[in-house]
């Protein structure tokens, strides 16, 4: 085992709230934090010198950060398609052209789904004392990204851990806008009986499942399927699911302490 | 012969309290099992109930589709409504303990509620 190696997996051992895949530490699971969000939180924490080098699945690209800001793009996998005008170049405000680029390069990498995982190492190139670069919060303003999201609230964090076992959800807040997520078309229906109807059976709801509770409706959707509510103080959440999985979605909700 | 074939039901699953089979177009409880705990209040609470999460016959109270089952899930308690296919005013409505066996229920309930419907 190498030294590299070695430090990551001592690296692994001794942090207590993050995650690791083979040694190499999980920034992203490309659903609760995006991985632009993940790479930008990276270079926000990055104040020495270091090559960032982030793997999904089969791509990877290796970026050079120090003082908090984004030097540059040094490597990228060749799946990766529009590198050679970003490769090298020194990330700054006057080259618009790299910065444009490199948004475009992360957003190949993203798209690639899975976990994302980050080495980090000594810089080969664009390393030592500098100035140059770009900050993660300028980046962030640039591609319009929320550095600082706020964390998934217990509904929605509820529909994303359903998984497959949901095709769609919307969750109505009372302070905040709604979240939706899943199939596209069956999100749709959801919203359009969402607009059509949920002003009156949002009464009967309250009815039915008091402050806190859980409601099936089998087929509610017709084609689109079934809809489950999960009734909160302060929030509901609207899920697409098939009949056959009622019962385990209901167990979902019972292990759960919403 | 409907409250025996309630209280077959009810014998199969000890998480069960109460079984009761409806008519929501006139929103009556027709027949219970023979050891339901609940006044006839309670009862007709119970059939409203079932109008509000399943709807009406012809007239689903979200979505365009109708329902066929329903349940309502507290921390205290379970209730499980079936729509007869072919007479959907006909319905069983089914109090129980949270952690009954929603699928085996159902797949026990659903033939009885059936049965008793078309009046075999």
């Amino acid at each position: 085992m190498d030294k590299q190696t070695l430090s990551q997996r001592l690296a692994a051992l001794a942090a207590e709230d993050e995650s690791f895949e083979n040694g190499l530490r999980v920034v992203s699971d490309g659903v609760a934090l995006s991985v632009l969000t993940a790479i930008l939180t990276e270079i926000d924490m990055t104040v020495l010198p270091r090559k960032l080098t982030f793997q999904m699945s089969e791509s990877e690209i290796s970026i050079v950060v120090g003082g908090r800001r984004l030097r540059g793009l040094v490597k990228a996998s060749k799946d990766i398609k529009g590198v050679m005008g970003v490769l090298g170049k020194v990330v700054s405000r006057d080259e618009p052209r790299v910065i444009e680029g490199l948004f475009d390069i992360i957003g190949q990498f993203a798209a690639t789904a899975g976990q994302m995982t980050v080495v980090s190492d000594d810089p080969d190139a664009m390393g030592g004392q500098s100035d140059e670069g770009l900050s993660a919060q300028s980046l962030a303003d640039h591609w319009d990204v929320d550095l600082h999201p706020q964390p998934p609230t217990p509904m929605i964090a509820f529909a994303r851990a359903c998984g497959d076992l949901v095709s769609a959800w919307v969750v109505l807040n009372d302070d905040t806008d709604n979240k939706t997520g899943g199939d596209g078309a069956t999100l749709a229906v959801l919203k359009a009986a969402i607009t059509e109807k949920w002003a009156y059976f949002s009464g009967s709801v309250d009815q039915l499942a008091g402050e806190s509770g859980f409601i099936c409706l089998n087929n509610a959707l017709g084609d689109a399927g079934s809809v489950a509510i999960l009734k909160g103080p302060s929030e509901a959440a609207l899920l697409c699911y098939a009949s056959q999985n009622m019962a385990q979605l209901h167990g979902q909700w019972s292990r759960s302490a919403l | 012969m409907a409250t025996e074939d309630l209280d077959a039901l009810f014998s199969q699953f000890p998480q069960c309290k109460t079984l009761a089979f409806a008519d929501l177009s006139t929103n009556m409880v027709l027949v219970t099992n023979t050891n339901a705990p609940q006044q006839r209040k309670a009862l007709n609470a119970l059939c409203a109930d079932a109008a509000k999460s399943l709807g009406k016959p012809g007239s689903p109270n979200f979505g365009e589709g109708q329902s066929d089952t329903a349940l309502i899930a507290t921390r205290d308690q379970l209730t499980i409504f079936l729509r007869a296919s072919g007479e959907p005013a006909d319905v069983l409505c089914c109090v129980c303990q949270p952690d009954i066996d929603v699928s085996a229920f159902i797949n026990a309930a659903r033939p009885t509620l059936q049965k008793i419907s078309s009046g075999s």
